[in-house]
């Protein structure tokens, strides 16, 4: 059974049809609105809100477009509205957070030391402006082509290739400074 | 390189290695929170089907309002047949009688039906409001 059968189901009335949705994409935005949202408890209540928001406006989503890049424009948009952030900083502004918080982490040496290249990777992104974070997550964990990315930002696709760029910089960049603290 | 940036490819498969490796898992009672969510509104909602009572209404009103139209019709025939004549039933102007009254009727049931339905409209607005 395909996305847009389960879809018809749900609009039917068939309630626990929905809970396919649910299980399927609930890691993938969880993940976006913890990249957005900074913290645990606000990602789980934004996932929750923007899922509640799909059942009710599921009969307005259109077959023609890709139910994961629909749901997850929502949960970026629900995430925006919780965190009462700015998700895109200009240039100038990303670099002095990017060094503020990359100080403020190599600090806490110790917690580096001990964490897995996993934790690590999660350090550096959370170390990165939120906005390119996101990026890396959409475009990496995903597979979502740059357009379906420029979809979910609501970014024109340039826009989105410049960022993108910019943000694998700045992840090496990163990475590689977290690198050389654990090595020594 | 690749297609969208100007990145040697290894570049590309190494970060794309690292963040693969972070994808964050959802609670486990994040789908049951949502799914407890969406069952208790969808039980709250009110049905939209419209109720046989409203049906029968709609039904009275229409036997109700031609029902009359027809009867005085009927006497306003009889009555002209039998006191002025064939003549006069047949004429134009007794005619015209009658169509101004199947007029005054049915224009009396459409007001009815427009009524019904604003007030409709109104108690469906103030379910949704509550």
């Amino acid at each position: 059974m395909n996305e847009n059968q389960r879809v018809q189901q749900v609009l039917s009335g068939n309630t626990s049809a929905f809970a396919y949705f649910v299980e399927t994409y609930q890691d993938m935005a969880f993940t976006i609105a913890h990249r957005i949202c900074g913290n645990v408890h606000d990602a789980e209540d934004v996932v929750q809100e923007s899922f509640v928001k799909v059942y009710r406006n599921l009969h307005t989503f259109r077959s023609e477009s890709k139910f994961s890049s629909w749901l997850y424009r929502i949960v970026y948009n629900t995430a925006i509205t919780h965190s009462k952030s700015k998700l895109w900083l200009s240039s100038d502004q990303e670099r002095s957070l990017m060094n503020v918080q990359e100080f403020s982490d190599l600090d806490t040496e110790t917690q580096i030391l001990d964490s897995e290249r996993t934790e690590t990777v999660s350090n550096v992104l959370n170390c990165m402006p939120k906005g390119e974070a996101l990026l890396l997550t959409l475009y990496y964990l995903e597979d979502n082509p740059v357009k379906e990315i420029a979809r979910i930002t609501g970014l024109n696709e340039s826009n989105v290739k410049v960022k993108l760029f910019r943000a694998r910089q700045s992840f090496k960049e990163l990475y590689t400074k977290y690198e050389r603290v654990t090595t020594f | 390189m690749n297609e969208n940036n100007n990145m040697p490819y290894d570049d590309d498969a190494f970060i794309r290695e690292m963040i693969q490796g972070a994808k964050m898992q959802a609670p486990q009672n994040l789908r049951y929170r949502i799914m407890h969510q969406i069952e208790s509104e969808n039980a709250l909602k009110p049905k939209q089907t419209p109720t046989p009572v409203h049906e029968r209404k709609v039904l009275k009103d229409f036997i109700g309002i031609f029902g009359v139209m027809y009867a005085v019709l009927a006497a306003l025939i009889g009555g002209a047949y039998f006191l002025k004549g064939k003549e006069f039933a047949l004429s134009s102007g007794f005619l015209w009688m009658v169509i101004a009254v199947a007029f005054v009727f049915s224009f009396f049931w459409l007001m009815t039906r427009i009524d019904e339905r604003l007030n409709d409209k109104k108690r469906a607005h103030h379910i949704s409001s509550k």
